[in-house]
């Protein structure tokens, strides 16, 4: 048995890990669902600086996408625990974890070790954490488990462009950055499992499969990608009766969902 | 007049109003009845074969607020439904007083009997 494999069988059943992270939305000037075709439409997810009371929370000099390595059915519970679709809601993008570590992506680092954290050293709008090297400081969150400052549980990784993969701030999913003819598309933004939107709605599934159908330029869109998004609503997974561990776990073995690209 | 199949998925309207109050569909006070649904998607698709009808935009908002006044009874404590059946359903009010179709409405209806369905009668 190879490392690999040894890997899968650690981690077989265990309904606390996931292979995804997920990317979602929440009501904000728009509804999530609209934030959702945003992101669709321009093919990309935007970094950002993450503002929370006109502070930034993203610390270093470089902006960041947020995701949550929750299971899918775990990130339901929040959503509905959590009770404020300002927040988060069931809206959002799912991708794969391998590729996503690949291209840059890393897990938050909840607080440094020190006993108490320092004063963060402050240039213009940006912060930083004396602690953690300038590469590293995008991943920071600042975290106090005993005061309200404990966001542990949401489990977050970051992208940030640091790798230096990506033409600017943003991680390209339905576009290319570049075309290569041969593999008919962009080969280090190609993602070697599904890619999962996640709305609440069946007619919002429609919605996303008429936009998907404008993408049809090879030399534009990553139509690799493409063809290995699917849609899945609440509304059928609540018909079929998998809104549970075990239904939704069925999903990421990529036999769920609806592909927005008809051929 | 609506399709047979137009009137097969209105009848989760009916369903739903009359699982809210506990009523049957001539109960003229919580305007559940069927024919309430088809008329509007009558009314939507152009076939006004029934001359007082109000318009479309009249009729829609009516439904919406019988559906709103369901969804709020089911929210009531009487009912008990758990959290996250609660949660549910205010997503749903909250998307209702935004649906303009009555394919969205509809849409809204079904998740809102799916989420009662252990009240069925």
């Amino acid at each position: 048995m190879d490392v690999y494999e040894k890997l899968r069988e650690i981690k077989q059943d265990r309904f606390d890990l996931s292979d995804f992270l997920i990317h979602f939305t929440r009501r904000g000037d728009k509804l999530s669902f609209e934030t959702l075709i945003d992101i669709v439409e321009s093919g990309v997810i935007n970094c950002s600086w993450s503002v929370r009371g006109a502070k930034r929370t993203i610390f270093g000099s470089l902006p960041a996408i947020c995701f949550t390595d929750m299971p899918l059915y775990s990130f339901y519970k929040y959503v509905v625990n959590r009770n404020d679709l300002s927040k988060v809601d069931f809206y959002g993008v799912a991708l794969s974890k391998t590729t996503m570590f690949r291209l840059g992506a890393r897990n938050v680092i909840y607080g440094t070790t020190s006993a108490a954290e320092p004063d963060f050293r402050r240039e213009g709008e940006e912060m930083f954490n004396e602690n953690l090297p300038e590469s590293e400081q995008y991943r920071y969150m600042l975290t106090n488990i005993n005061d309200i400052n404990d966001w542990t549980h949401e489990r977050e990784w970051r992208w940030s462009n640091r790798l230096g993969l990506s033409n600017g701030n943003c991680l390209p999913i339905w576009i290319n950055k570049d075309y290569e003819k041969d593999f008919g598309g962009d080969p280090n933004f190609s993602f070697d499992r599904p890619i999962f939107l996640i709305v609440r709605f069946d007619s919002e599934v429609q919605v996303l499969v008429e936009r998907f159908a404008k993408f049809l330029e090879p030399e534009k869109y990553n139509q690799f990608n493409i063809g290995r998004t699917y849609a899945i609503s609440l509304q059928t997974l609540r018909s079929n009766g998998r809104l549970n561990f075990t239904g939704l776990d069925y999903i990421s073995l990529f036999k769920d969902g609806i592909p927005v690209k008809i051929f | 007049m609506a399709e047979a199949s137009e009137y097969v998925r209105s009848m989760a309207y009916e369903v739903f109003i009359r699982r809210a109050f506990k009523t049957d569909r001539h109960n003229p006070r919580y305007k559940g009845d069927v024919a309430f649904m088809t008329n509007l998607i009558d009314s939507e698709n152009g076939r006004n074969n029934v001359a007082h009808l109000p318009s479309f935009e009249k009729q829609l908002a009516q439904i919406k607020t019988n559906i709103t006044k369901a969804i709020d009874k089911f929210l009531s404590p009487a009912w008990r439904l758990t959290h996250e059946e609660k949660n549910e359903l205010l997503v749903l009010k909250n998307r209702l007083a935004v649906a303009y179709s009555t394919f969205q409405v509809l849409e809204i209806v079904n998740v809102a009997v799916e989420l009662t369905n252990k009240y069925k009668g």
